[in-house]
């Protein structure tokens, strides 16, 4: 039996010995290792494939082992259709291997799945208050002009509030039934204007300077009433200054409210502490001034934002009276200057079409929420 | 103020001009008009009929076939109607067909119920009149005109409703526009017609027997200027057509002729009047104040006590009127009266509105008074009344009058200098302020800011009644204010009255130029309050803005004891109403009532903030008699079941961050205010530096979990978490620079410790000793678990910590690391008697 055995063992590896002359025999080999590994669906079989083709005891070691027996001048030849037939055999390993990798990635992250339109519990973003955006909106316009930001405070004293401003305690504009009083000569301030005073007591022009803040009345509250609301007032004083400068300034700050478009018109009035005086409008941001919407549904065509006027008022100015001036200790014949008022929570109902009033003062945080949006939010 | 057109025509010719266009001239005037009303609304094609025959309606028992009469040669018509107050003979207005009537719906002509009917019977309310209009007008039914009026007239003639009425709101510097006149006089500048002059013609007749009443003013301050006319042989009865028909349009009920002669002077003119039945005054007439508590019985019925500081008419003997607010009833004129004493008086308009205000009386004398009433209408409003009475012949004017003035004010004088524009030194004049414009220059023209021709200011200054006189270099102009114009103070007031009319559109937009390029921007202040408001949006929270005045009730809700510093809440002293009645001391209850308005809404989770004022007297001291300091305090509330008393901390700390001082801040478990849960809540210690290396400790405020009385109090949930701060102090100034530190650049190393402690060690001071013990190189201690229950003694919690170690120096070697955390263990258990878990 052993003599066969070891015929036969001599036989084969005759024949062997006759292939590996051959590239045919490698070529055939590669190829079916190669189709084999191509056909492996996991990267289980493939290390299987790899340890039975590529391993210590694996075909391919067996025929560089083999390699010793090739007549040494066949060797480098052999030795090359080996090498080859090996590194395709390790490339298309390495190919199959990257193949599986990713089928096995893209699996994985395709049951990784998630519903993106759930939302998780969370605390959001919150928002300042409408009233203080439109406030910080229109600061910002000034302080752009190299105005000074100035507070003054909420309880004044009657001097301030009035007696500096040209209205003594008789003059009509002057009813005690609009200010709060908390003492004899103590009140809640009615006009931010009493910040005015302040300033030009303790500044020199030139001056240039706006007071945001709450001011107070004994109105009832109602959709257009509150008995504390918010102005600003502005306050400009150089030499030389004109009705025209306030004309040029306050159709800049309309454009920059309700935009470029804007135009601007001033009508007589009467304050106290200026003179001449005049209201300011601007043309409807909404319906470019011509007082007409065609898109409501409900019959009408007049715009509801100017109440089909084409005009929004927006502020009382006028040129700085020259009492107060003088009350001031600034020297009316060298010095002019001019001074507007604006009411902070009028604008923004009609910036953001706010119905009525009663909703700034409310704090529902759906209504707040709404705001949540744009440079002054935060 | 109700300005009614056809009157004004009777001093300015206003053709060709409609009362929209009235309107807005006089809004460009400086007169904003708040309505037009033309009285017959959109009545149209109604005429009077006359009713002579009335029939059962064939197929209908409610309706009635009327067949009405229009006047000669006109068709008689069947009118259906369902009224039952009508009768043979009335007359009725009628809505013939295609009519409108006053609310703009149409009547055609139809058929009810088989009949024809050619229009409709009219009441008061399809015309829009209402009884105080005219008699029937408020009857349910048809409106019977008086037996008298003729058929086939229009009904708007018939009516008086063919008018038009603006409403015009004047400004408080005209007072001398407060009547038909007045405004005659700028409608005619407006227009540029003429105004006709008032008829003050009358005879009076000189009556030498009669001595006229005695007159004393007691202080002429308050009462400058007094006169008083007899009128005898008076005959009073009902007022002339067009003076009932005037007041009547302008809401003002006809009485008898004197009295209604006294309201339409005062409407036409502005100058109130007053008409005391001179035969019920005992002796002379008195200007003088009130006795206090003395009573009158006014006109309205009421009786009043009057205070000293008012003033009021009087004879020898006691009050006849208050002055000019309203007369007594007690010497009115009635139908008896045969001779007055007609007064008109200028009084000093700051004591008429005291006094008004007062009482609550809001006259149309009061009114008036009120805003100033000039020397020169006294005599004026006299004139204009008895001419009246003179031409209608009402009774004897007497050539007596008596009357007491103080000294005529002079006529106000303003010039106006001119020059040439082309000045010697441009640069520095502070005259001609730098202007080289080749045309003549003016100090109206200077202020405005635009070129008006000087002819141009002369002449709209002088129709408007003022007197302009060149001087003779032709450098001034002398420029007279009217006496009516009281108002007239300087070049600026003229300027105004030169744009009003020159037109506001000719101001032309410019840009400030030159100048010192002033310092601006915001203050520090606003500065860090923009940074906080950004930081607490971030955190989610809502901006709130609350009233700064508070109820009455706010503090005890929030459970504040009686001698808190909170309670010196400074009192309002004409508060709306005791809901608005306080200046609050903190924003807390404010906050509360903003929580509650959300909760009412169904909102369960939300954060709010505010930053506002409270105000606090100084020194404590109430009422206050100077001006209280104002702080800024923050408020915030974290509202739903997701937050609690950490929430809340990590707030606080993330806000001191913002100031650098994060690391200043000391919690205290006690003290806070009563509003607070008293085991989930903390006082807010800070300590600040100041300078030399001291430091001082200040409370700035408190937060926590609401306490369950006030959440129930305040009707809303338990699961409200609020915080006070202080933010003056701080907020005013500018926040620390960072001086940076290089970060190490060796390895940090982590340690974690699990310790068992009795309950009541706080977590806090194991993190303090832990900090202490190590010193520098520690770079943070975590606590990440704390566990009570099995395993862990009753008394007792167990506590996880982790501390990170890191030196700047050199990379920690593991002895170090073991000698440490052992110095760290040996210090928590003399300490605090903390053991290591086992």
């Amino acid at each position: 039996m052993i003599i066969f055995s070891n015929f036969c063992e001599k036989f084969l590896r005759m024949v062997k010995i006759m292939q590996i002359h051959e590239q045919k025999f490698y070529d055939d080999k590669r190829d079916a290792t190669i189709l084999a590994i191509n056909k492996a669906n996991s990267l289980e079989s493939l290390e299987e494939i790899r340890l039975s083709a590529l391993g210590k005891t694996g075909e391919w070691a067996l025929l560089s082992r083999g390699l010793k027996d090739v007549d040494s001048s066949f060797r480098p030849i052999v030795g090359k259709m080996i090498t080859d037939a090996r590194t395709e055999v390790e490339m298309a390993l390495e190919d199959a291997k990257n193949r599986l990798e990713n089928e096995a990635l893209e699996a994985r992250l395709a049951s990784e799945k998630i519903d993106i339109t759930i939302d998780k519990k969370s605390i959001g973003l919150g928002a300042i208050h409408p009233i203080n955006q439109t406030t910080k909106r229109i600061a910002d316009f000034f302080v752009s002009k190299g105005f000074l930001v100035a507070s003054s405070p909420e309880i004044e004293t009657d001097y301030y509030n009035f007696e500096a401003l040209n209205t003594p305690s008789d003059h009509p504009a002057r009813d005690t039934q609009d200010t709060l009083f908390v003492a004899k000569n103590l009140l809640l301030r009615s006009q931010t204007s009493a910040g005015q005073i302040r300033l030009m007591e303790k500044t020199k022009p030139p001056i240039r300077m706006i007071a945001p803040g709450k001011v107070y009345r004994a109105d009832a509250v109602d959709a257009t009433h509150s008995p504390m609301f918010h102005q600003m007032e502005g306050l400009v004083v150089d030499k030389g200054l004109t009705l025209c400068n306030l004309k040029g300034l306050l159709e800049e700050l309309a454009k920059y409210i309700f935009g470029e478009n804007t135009k601007t018109r001033f009508r007589p009035s009467y304050f106290p502490f200026t003179e001449p005086s005049v209201e300011v409008d601007a043309s409807c941001f909404m319906c470019g001034g011509t007082g007409v919407d065609n898109t409501r549904d409900d019959g009408h065509t007049g715009c509801k934002v100017c109440k089909g006027t084409g005009w929004i008022e927006i502020l009382g100015a006028g040129m700085v009276n020259r009492r107060v001036l003088e009350c001031c200790n600034i020297n009316p014949n060298i010095y002019t200057g001019f001074a507007f008022g604006m009411g902070i929570d009028r604008i923004t109902c009609i910036m953001h079409r706010v119905s009525d009033l009663r909703y700034l003062f409310e704090n529902e945080v759906s209504f707040l929420a709404q705001f949540k949006g744009g440079n002054f939010s935060i | 103020m109700k300005l009614l057109l056809s009157w004004l025509n009777e001093y300015v010719d206003t053709k060709g001009f409609s009362a929209e266009q009235l309107a807005d001239n006089l809004v460009n005037i400086g007169f904003e008009v708040e309505g037009i009303e033309y009285l017959a609304g959109k009545i149209d094609n109604v005429f009077t009929g006359k009713i002579i025959e009335i029939n059962k309606h064939p197929n209908a028992e409610r309706l009635q076939l009327c067949k009405l009469d229009f006047g000669k040669d006109k068709e008689v018509l069947q009118i259906v109607t369902a009224a039952k107050n009508v009768a043979v003979g009335d007359i009725v207005p009628v809505a013939l067909d295609g009519a409108s009537l006053f609310d703009g719906s149409r009547i055609y002509n139809g058929e009810l119920r088989g009949e024809k009917s050619y229009g409709m019977l009219c009441g008061g309310n399809e015309l829009g009149v209402s009884e105080d209009w005219v008699v029937g007008g408020g009857v349910d039914g048809i409106l019977i005109l008086d037996k008298k009026t003729k058929v086939g007239q229009d009904i708007k003639k018939v009516l008086d409703l063919d008018e038009y009425v603006l409403d015009v709101s004047l400004t408080a510097n005209r007072p001398d526009c407060q009547s038909v006149y007045g405004l005659a006089r700028e409608v005619a500048v407006m227009l540029k017609r003429e105004i006709k002059p008032l008829n003050l013609k009358y005879k009076a007749i000189e009556d030498a027997k009669n001595k006229p009443f005695s007159l004393e003013i007691k202080d002429s301050t308050l009462c400058p200027r007094y006169m008083g006319t007899s009128v005898r042989n008076i005959k009073i009865a009902l007022s002339p057509d067009l003076i009932k028909k005037r007041l009547k349009i302008m809401g003002v009920k006809s009485i008898n002729n004197i009295v209604d002669i006294t309201n339409y002077v005062l409407l036409e003119v502005g100058q109130p009047l007053h008409a005391f039945d001179a035969s019920l005054l005992e002796g002379g007439i008195v200007v003088r104040n009130a006795k206090d508590g003395e009573k009158i019985t006014l006109l309205n019925g009421e009786e009043i006590a009057l205070k000293s500081d008012m003033l009021v008419i009087a004879d020898k003997v006691k009050a006849v009127a208050l002055a000019g607010i309203m007369g007594g009833s007690e010497t009115s004129v009635s139908d008896s009266t045969t001779e007055i004493l007609l007064e008109s008086a200028n009084f000093a308009k700051g004591n008429i509105r005291n006094t008004a205000r007062a009482l609550g009386l809001k006259t149309d004398s009061s009114h008036r008074n009120e805003k100033g009433v000039d020397y020169f209408s006294v005599e004026v409003g006299t004139a204009r009344a008895l001419a009246l009475i003179y031409e209608h012949k009402i009774g004897d004017i007497i050539d007596v009058k008596i009357e007491k003035s103080v000294e005529k004010p002079k006529p106000k004088v303003i010039n106006i200098s001119i020059r040439d524009a082309q000045c010697a030194s441009p640069t520095s004049c502070v005259i001609c302020r730098g202007r080289t414009l080749g045309v003549q220059q003016n100090d109206i023209c200077d202020l405005l800011g635009i070129k008006i021709p000087t002819n141009t200011i002369v002449d709209i200054l002088t129709r408007l009644g003022f007197k302009v006189q060149e001087s003779k270099d032709g450098e001034k102009l002398k420029v007279t204010a009217p006496n009516f114009r009281t108002d007239i103070e300087s070049y600026a007031c003229l300027a105004e009255e030169v744009i009003r009319f020159y037109g506001y559109d000719k101001i032309i937009a410019s840009p400030i130029k030159g100048g010192e390029i002033s310092q601006g921007g915001y203050s520090i202040r606003d500065k860090n309050i923009n940074a906080l408001k950004s930081l607490l949006v971030g955190m989610g929270c809502f901006e709130a803005i609350t009233y700064s005045f508070v109820s009455n009730k706010h503090l005890d809700m929030v459970g504040v004891g009686k001698d808190s510093y909170l309670r010196d809440e400074i009192e309002i002293l004409n508060p709306l109403s005791s809901d608005y009645s306080r200046m609050r001391t903190t924003l807390v209850p404010s906050m509360l009532h903003a929580v509650r308005q959300n909760e009412m809404r169904k909102h369960s989770d939300f954060r709010l903030f505010e930053i506002a004022n409270v105000y606090v007297p100084i020194e404590d001291k109430l009422p206050i008699k100077t001006l209280p300091t104002e702080l800024d305090i923050l408020c915030i509330a974290f509202v739903g079941k997701n937050e609690d008393f950490y929430s809340l901390k990590i707030a606080l700390k993330n806000v001191l961050s913002l100031f650098m001082l994060k690391e200043k801040l000391v919690l205290q478990d006690k003290d806070f205010e009563e509003w607070l849960h008293p085991s989930k809540s903390a006082n807010i210690i800070i300590e600040f530096d100041i300078g030399a290396k001291n430091s001082i400790k200040l409370e700035k405020g408190c937060f926590g979990a609401i306490h369950p009385k006030v959440a129930k109090n305040f009707d809303i949930s338990e699961n409200v978490y609020i915080l006070e701060l202080n933010l003056s102090g701080f907020i005013e100034e500018e926040v620390p620079k960072t001086i940076a530190q290089a970060t190490s650049k060796f390895p940090p190393v982590t340690r974690d410790l699990a310790l068992v402690v009795k309950d009541d060690i706080l977590v806090g001071e194991l993190v303090n000793i832990i900090k202490k013990t190590v010193g520098e190189i520690c770079k943070g201690v975590e606590v990440f678990d704390i566990y009570k229950g099995e395993q862990v003694e009753t008394g007792y919690k167990s506590v996880a910590l982790s501390v990170v170690l890191q030196s700047d120096k050199a990379t920690l070697k593991d002895n170090e690391i073991v000698e440490v955390m052992n110095k760290i263990i040996s210090n928590l258990e003399s300490e605090t008697g903390a053991k290591l878990r086992a």
